[in-house]
């Protein structure tokens, strides 16, 4: 087989993937003097182009396109049907073009969840060490923040203040009061003020595409620094194929192609993966070899399995005066107040969030009604705007039967094996899922809501994790305290992969400060010459 | 020999999908018609036709579609919002392929309704707003866009034996309701809600406060 040329421009650091993880560490290594390639499979949304992707959005456009299709195949074979396509975007700037921007942290006792609780695993580093670096993570994103009565200690404040509650929000809480639910703002990584750059949040309710850039994405808060560097770049359609070996078992080179499927290389000294939870695990089971039958970094046999998401579970009700929905698309107010119960021993922690855009719109009740005219206008001011609809997010063990691997017949764009997702809930899930909707349902009844009803499907909220879970043994984990594979000297992993828990925190902030937390050890091992 | 093979598969795909939807269990219409032979029975039946590719609007069409909007919406709706449903009409037709064909045919069955009712041939376009009402109210009393699943068996056979039962859903699927997108992108409708603006309208933090109440009279303006 021919070897695919070689770029002649070695690199300190490769970084595959320029999501939150691959970017903020690109951008902190640049910073220090160290050279790196990020290789991102998707193109660049360029930023003046989205006022038109928001037009085009509402009108039901996903501006997010992915082409060609073939890139983004795999197959769901679990008992929840795990939608993919709709989760991620392929592109610089990775997931976070299109995320909702929560940021809250871990809990202390996510990272020691066996010591406390008797489940699961410890993480090998605790929430002091990890804490300096959630408030730089915070502040380069730009988190927008307030006090939250459940929350671990923090150093320092949030660097920007909450956003304002969602009127409807306020209406609900006023109604939880008197059952003794404490709510708080959801930290969030949008501008509740003009920051870094960027400007306020302008409320256009069209969170996936935001037009302002008061929403954090880091194709805006970090990519720009490793472009403008003269040591860093980001090479964009670039598909890393595979990691190859050299004869001592580190990782050589990472072969990619564009869209013209003509492999190429780059040579690094240390390679690190952020492809997020099912791309990290595909990409070190498609590097397998002569060297690394069972795929890359594998010894274990825990590349892709574990697999976790963050289930979340419904519950609405119907109210009689107006619900105020449909006015923006992010969540305001949290409860964290059964994150952290005694309970968490038998059953899911959960939180309580309100859905903003709860029952159908004025569209969609004229859309699928037998009238027009002004019977029509009267049947949609009827109809709109009474439904409440209360969520929570649910947290979830890690299941040797869940797992990502590779598809033995599908294969994508470049003829690669696509992922293959298994995911199903436990009984330790379904308990949390009951417990939450027993207090949806007090909520809803303090609101004076009837024909309250819990959703029965559960669905997930596009947190893939623990496909490459952290640990101390290499026997029971993937990477180590460093997110530096057992058996790869020179591979690091970071992203929600290395999670050992996920708690119930949305995971980019926690990426994020993992991130930073690799950039100073890649860094301090520049100085000490571990780099050259 | 291919156009025969062609038309001779269609002809099965349309006969099978029929077939299908007369199936008694939702459930079990449901399941067959997410196969990928299911889905092309159904989209073969109802869908907008993409070969038809995409076209510009002339003007003639545009204003026989705003007429259209003009019974379809509130009757005080207002030019305003008529601006931003043909703003959003003239977008379909150039980028999604097969509309501007849906609204041509849709301006097609118009045209001989207004002629069966009036004894004349003359354009939708041209009659009166409470002329256009009747011929608008007798091409979409009845018509129901479900989901096809739940549909029953005397619309499904409606659809598959009588062409005008189809032409009058077909218009009321991939015209009205475009019309209804449309509209309800306009502040003005979301106003007529209590709203104080359409929620993508970038409208600061007003999210926070409660919003107005809704008052048409607030909506004449």
């Amino acid at each position: 087989m021919t070897e695919a040329p070689v770029r002649p421009d070695p690199v300190d650091v490769c970084i595959v993937g320029s999501g939150p993880a691959g970017a903020m560490l690109g951008a902190a290594l640049v910073r220090s003097g160290i050279s790196v390639a990020v290789l991102e499979s998707g193109p660049r949304y360029p930023f003046a182009l989205r006022p038109q992707a928001q037009r085009d959005y509402l009108r039901g456009i996903d501006p997010w396109v992915r082409k060609p299709e073939g890139l983004d195949v795999y197959s769901s074979v679990g008992a929840l049907d795990y939608q993919l396509n709709t989760m991620r975007v392929r592109g610089v700037g990775g997931t976070s073009l299109h995320w909702q921007a929560e940021t809250p942290r871990l809990h202390a006792n996510d990272f020691r969840m066996r010591s406390t609780y008797g489940l699961a695993e410890d993480w090998p580093i605790d929430y002091p060490e990890l804490e300096p670096y959630y408030v730089r993570a915070e502040h380069e994103l730009g988190v927008a923040g307030g006090a939250d009565p459940f929350a671990s200690p923090r150093s320092a404040a949030y660097p920007l203040p909450p956003l304002p509650y969602n009127y409807m929000d306020q209406l609900l809480m006023k109604a939880a009061q008197p059952l003794g639910l404490r709510f708080s703002p959801i930290p969030q990584a949008r501008n509740s003020k003009p920051y870094g750059g960027r400007s306020q949040c302008l409320g256009c309710a069209t969170c996936t595409i935001c037009p302002t850039g008061a929403k954090a994405s880091v194709d805006l808060t970090h990519v720009p620094e490793i472009d403008q560097s003269t040591h860093g770049r980001v090479i964009e359609q670039a598909t890393v194929l595979r990691l190859e070996p050299d004869a001592r078992g580190r990782v050589r080179r990472a072969v990619y192609a564009g869209l013209d499927r003509v492999e190429r290389a780059i040579e690094a000294t240390v390679f690190v993966v952020a492809g997020g939870g099912i791309e990290t695990p595909r990409l070190l089971l498609l590097s397998s070899g002569r060297q690394w039958r069972e795929g890359l970094a594998n010894r274990s046999g825990l590349v892709g399995k574990g697999f976790r998401e963050h289930p979340i579970c419904y519950s609405s009700g119907n109210v009689t005066g107006p619900s105020y929905a449909h006015r923006i698309s992010f969540w305001t107010a949290t409860s964290n107040q059964f994150w952290n119960s005694p309970d968490r021993v038998h059953r899911s922690a959960f939180s309580v969030i309100f859905r903003p855009m709860c029952g159908p719109s004025p569209s969609e009740i004229a859309r699928t009604s037998t009238l027009w005219g002004d019977r029509l206008d009267r049947l949609v001011k009827a109809e709109f705007g009474h439904t409440v609809t209360v969520e929570s997010p649910i947290e979830m063990l890690s299941y040797a039967r869940n797992s990502v691997d590779l598809d033995p017949e599908l294969r994508d764009y470049h003829g690669s094996p696509a992922p293959r997702i298994r995911l199903s809930l436990g009984e330790y899930e379904a308990a949390g899922v009951r417990a939450a909707q027993q207090v949806h349902s007090q909520i809803l009844q303090a609101f004076g809501a009837t024909g309250i009803s819990a959703d029965p499907n559960v669905g997930v909220q596009a947190h893939p994790s623990g496909t490459c879970r952290m640990g101390s043994d290499p026997s029971r984990s993937v990477v180590d305290r460093d997110l530096r594979c057992h058996d790869v000297p020179n591979l690091y992993l970071v992203g929600s992969g290395a999670f050992t828990t996920s708690g119930l925190a949305n995971p980019t902030l926690t990426i994020g400060a993992l991130a930073l937390r690799l950039g100073d050890h890649l860094v301090s091992a520049s100085r000490a010459g571990a780099l050259r | 020999m291919k156009r025969r093979r062609f038309l001779g598969v269609a002809a099965v795909a349309t006969v099978g999908g029929i077939g299908l939807l007369l199936l008694d269990s939702v459930r079990l219409k449901e399941r067959l018609l997410s196969t990928s032979v299911g889905k092309r029975a159904r989209e073969s039946i109802l869908g907008v036709e993409s070969s038809e590719g995409i076209s510009e609007l002339m003007e003639a069409e545009e204003a026989g579609l705003l007429k259209l909007a003009g019974a379809v919406l509130p009757s005080d709706s207002g030019d305003v919002a008529r601006a931003v449903v043909l703003d959003h009409l003239r977008w379909r037709a150039r980028t999604g392929p097969g509309y501007a064909h849906e609204f041509r045919r849709a301006l097609s069955l118009l045209d001989d309704e207004t002629e069966r009712r009036y004894g004349v041939r003359s354009d939708f376009a041209h009659l009166s707003g409470p002329e256009a009402a009747v011929v608008v109210g007798a091409l979409l009393e009845g018509i129901v866009v479900y989901q096809l699943s739940a549909a029953s068996r005397s619309d499904v056979l409606r659809l598959a034996i009588s062409p005008r039962f189809l032409s009058r859903y077909r218009m009321r699927r991939h015209v009205v309701n475009e019309i209804i997108d449309g509209y309800y992108r306009s502040s003005l409708a979301w106003r007529r809600l209590g709203y104080r603006s359409f929620p993508g309208a970038c409208a600061g933090m007003i999210y926070s406060q409660p919003p107005i109440a809704a008052s048409d009279s607030v909506a004449k303006r």
